[in-house]
């Protein structure tokens, strides 16, 4: 077992550097430390310049998303035992870089909004009305995909949105797809428009890597194309095949 | 209207890391997609080759097919292709399908079972036909 672990991190003050660097530094090894408690003990001990995001430390949050030697990880959830050899920690691929491992989630933020992830009622029930009830097989048709956490590790992995950032993404896609299936909600028609665009569910080719880098299951790739089959579906069925006045 | 505290907020200096051209060759994954992508090239290129093949049968040139063995052999790679190609996504089938069975759906394996044994049944019976027709000679 080794005494310390080399871990090599990517920094970036936007007052001084116009590129990013990379620094090292020697942290004890612990077996049961996960990456996220490097990062904390550079900050504590060696470093107090280091910036990152974090909070709950049980893969919950979904803050501390980074690149572990290239792979998008919830630093609070990967051991530092799997990279004894020293490991190198980077910020999320695909976003600008703010500051050292902070990267700028606005653009992500407003693609969730634009996809209306909660459920969407044509007339509001007073609550005196009582609750949407629910069978347990309604819920289990979207309950993988209610597990995300917006962590954002599914679009650092994804190299469509890498290169196209107007791609609306796997998460807000499967968060979409979550409510579209929820038997309480009658907001589909609304949220159509935004995954139905050029930037929506087209634009994915399928590279599978979100589903792969989802550190809770969600599965975003298969939102997406299940999406893909609905609206082709709905669009055949419903504007060409069935009769007029059937459409909403 | 922006928001005031959009106008409060100064600008951020941020740096965006370029994709590389050669971001496929990252990870093992990434390469495997880019050669089930890929695949129409050699479908393509097959294609053209098979169209000037059988424009030469025009001139009687029976010979440019039978005994073509620089053709023969990227048939049998494309062949490779196809199958890859077909095989990643038949595998979808049992994750995008969803078959209504009352309030549940039927199992993936089941429907990416049936996709799989429909592509052999299409395979054998078109196999079966060539030779029934007498195109192809055991």
């Amino acid at each position: 077992m080794p005494e310390t672990v080399k871990v090599t991190v990517q920094r970036y003050n936007p007052e001084t550097d116009d590129r990013p660097r990379y620094q090292t530094y020697d942290v004890p090894y612990k077996d049961d430390w996960v990456v996220l408690d490097a990062i904390l003990y550079i900050k504590d001990h060696l470093d107090a310049t280091l910036s990152y995001r974090w909070s709950c430390r049980m893969g919950i949050c979904g803050s501390c998303g980074m690149n572990v030697d290239g792979y998008p990880k919830l630093t609070c959830s990967t051991h530092l035992r799997e990279y004894k050899k020293g490991l190198t920690i980077e910020p999320l691929s695909n976003f600008p870089v703010i500051r050292d491992l902070v990267v700028d989630i606005d653009d992500f933020m407003a693609k969730l909004k634009s996809v209306k992830p909660w459920i969407i009622r044509e007339l509001e029930q007073p609550l005196g009305a009582g609750e949407y009830l629910q069978s347990n097989n309604q819920i289990d048709h979207f309950r993988g995909f209610s597990q995300c956490i917006n962590c954002m590790l599914c679009y650092a992995a994804c190299p469509v949105y890498g290169m196209e950032n107007e791609f609306l993404g796997p998460a807000a896609i499967a968060l979409a797809r979550r409510y579209n299936l929820d038997s309480r909600d009658e907001g589909s028609d609304e949220r159509v428009n935004v995954l139905a665009a050029s930037e929506g569910i087209w634009e994915c080719s399928f590279v599978g890597e979100c589903s792969a880098a989802c550190p809770k299951g969600v599965d975003p790739a298969k939102a997406i194309q299940q999406t893909k089959f609905d609206t082709v579906n709905g669009f055949v069925l419903g504007a060409m095949l069935m009769p007029f006045g059937s459409r909403k | 209207m922006s928001d005031p505290a959009e106008l409060a907020r100064p600008p951020t200096k941020t740096f965006r890391q370029p994709m590389a051209s050669t971001w496929w060759l990252r990870r093992p994954s990434y390469f495997l997609y880019m050669l089930r992508e890929a695949t129409v090239i050699f479908m393509a290129a097959w294609l053209v080759w098979f169209l000037y093949l059988v424009w030469e049968l025009k001139n009687n040139d029976f010979e440019s097919l039978d005994g073509n063995w620089a053709f023969f052999a990227f048939s049998v790679v494309c062949l490779f292709m196809t199958l890859y190609h077909a095989i990643t996504f038949l595998n979808l089938s049992g994750l995008i399908l969803r078959v209504p069975i009352g309030d549940r759906h039927a199992p993936a394996i089941a429907v990416k079972g049936l996709a799989f044994g429909g592509l052999l049944f299409v395979s054998l019976a078109g196999g079966a036909l060539m030779i029934y027709l007498g195109y192809v000679k055991l």
